[in-house]
């Protein structure tokens, strides 16, 4: 599984509202359980189990908050653009790639996170997303 | 006979399910020894792990997991080949999929590679990348892609 085969218009939030960490990741973890009809508290029990274990801020303005979990089905991204730097474990971040997977998907989440760190890799991509209005350039952005 | 021996590459997909019965039908209809090879992506895991997006104990655990899909898929292969009475060798292996297909086709003496089916193309960005499309690129010996289609399951199920 890739970026383009993860990525679902209803599963992207532009821009992101939260102004800290915490409320970031929930907002993104709210999104998740809302369309996919997920447990929030457990989600958001298992990502915060994962950021205790070291931050997912990557550098270059990105994170990705990921865990596996029991009640999940399948691999599943959330993306969020913030118009404004978050300050994440000292990192300033602007994108934020959420990625919860069932335990049993660990070939597809891996390369679900790779395909991630691929598109990431480029400054360009990374700044036509941060430049992103709506969930549609985000679709383009990544699916061109 | 025209293949000797036979070797398809199967990954964590469906279409490698497919690709996996296809071959053994050849494999039985041509009297052919069948090789099935399944490559662990612990270079992704690698990569991931340098680029600080895991942490030491998610390394550790995400390749016992990706093992453990491994064996899974083996598994369910050998059980389909063994329907067919068809001999298979199964081999698993570590590392990044378009290197060690191409070593195991030359260390083996393959002459056929059988394939699942390349996805369509969504992404110029993604088909650069994909390890299937390398697979195919860097081949050196003549390769065979299954297409995913229902025919491929009732050839299996009528074929006893």
């Amino acid at each position: 599984m890739n970026l383009v085969e993860a990525i679902e218009k209803d599963l992207i939030i532009v821009p992101v509202k939260g102004t800290d960490k915490n409320s970031v990741l929930e907002e993104l973890v709210t999104c998740l359980c809302k369309v996919k009809n997920f447990d929030k508290a457990e989600v958001m029990e298992a990502i915060l189990d994962r950021e205790k274990l070291g931050s997912t801020a990557i550098g270059n303005g990105v994170a990705i908050p990921h865990c596996k979990m029991e009640n999940v089905k399948g691999v599943n991204l959330v993306i969020g653009v913030s118009p404004n730097t978050i300050d994440y474990d000292d990192s300033e971040v602007r994108l934020f790639f959420l990625v919860v997977a069932n335990n049993d998907e660990a070939t597809s989440h891996v390369q679900l996170l790779s395909s991630i760190a691929r598109f990431c890799s480029s400054s360009v991509l990374r700044n036509m997303l941060a430049a992103s209005k709506t969930a549609k350039e985000v679709m383009l952005t990544i699916n061109n | 006979m025209l293949f000797k021996k036979i070797l398809v590459y199967v990954d964590n997909s469906e279409s490698a399910v497919e690709a996996a019965m296809y071959s053994i039908l050849l494999a039985k209809e041509n009297k052919t020894k069948l090789d099935v090879l399944y490559v662990v992506d612990t270079k992704s895991v690698s990569d991931l792990y340098k680029a600080h997006i895991f942490v030491d104990i998610e390394k550790v655990d995400y390749e016992r997991d990706l093992e453990h899909d491994a064996d899974k898929y083996i598994r369910h292969i050998k059980r389909m080949a063994l329907k067919k009475q068809v001999e298979v060798n199964t081999h698993i292996v570590n590392g990044n999929a378009p290197v060690e297909v191409n070593k195991y086709i030359k260390d083996n003496a393959i002459d056929l590679l059988v394939l699942p089916k390349v996805s369509n193309i969504r992404s110029r960005r993604e088909e650069l990348t994909s390890d299937l499309d390398r697979i195919l690129r860097t081949s050196k010996v003549p390769v065979l892609i299954v297409r995913a289609d229902e025919e491929i399951w009732d050839k299996f199920d009528e074929d006893r």
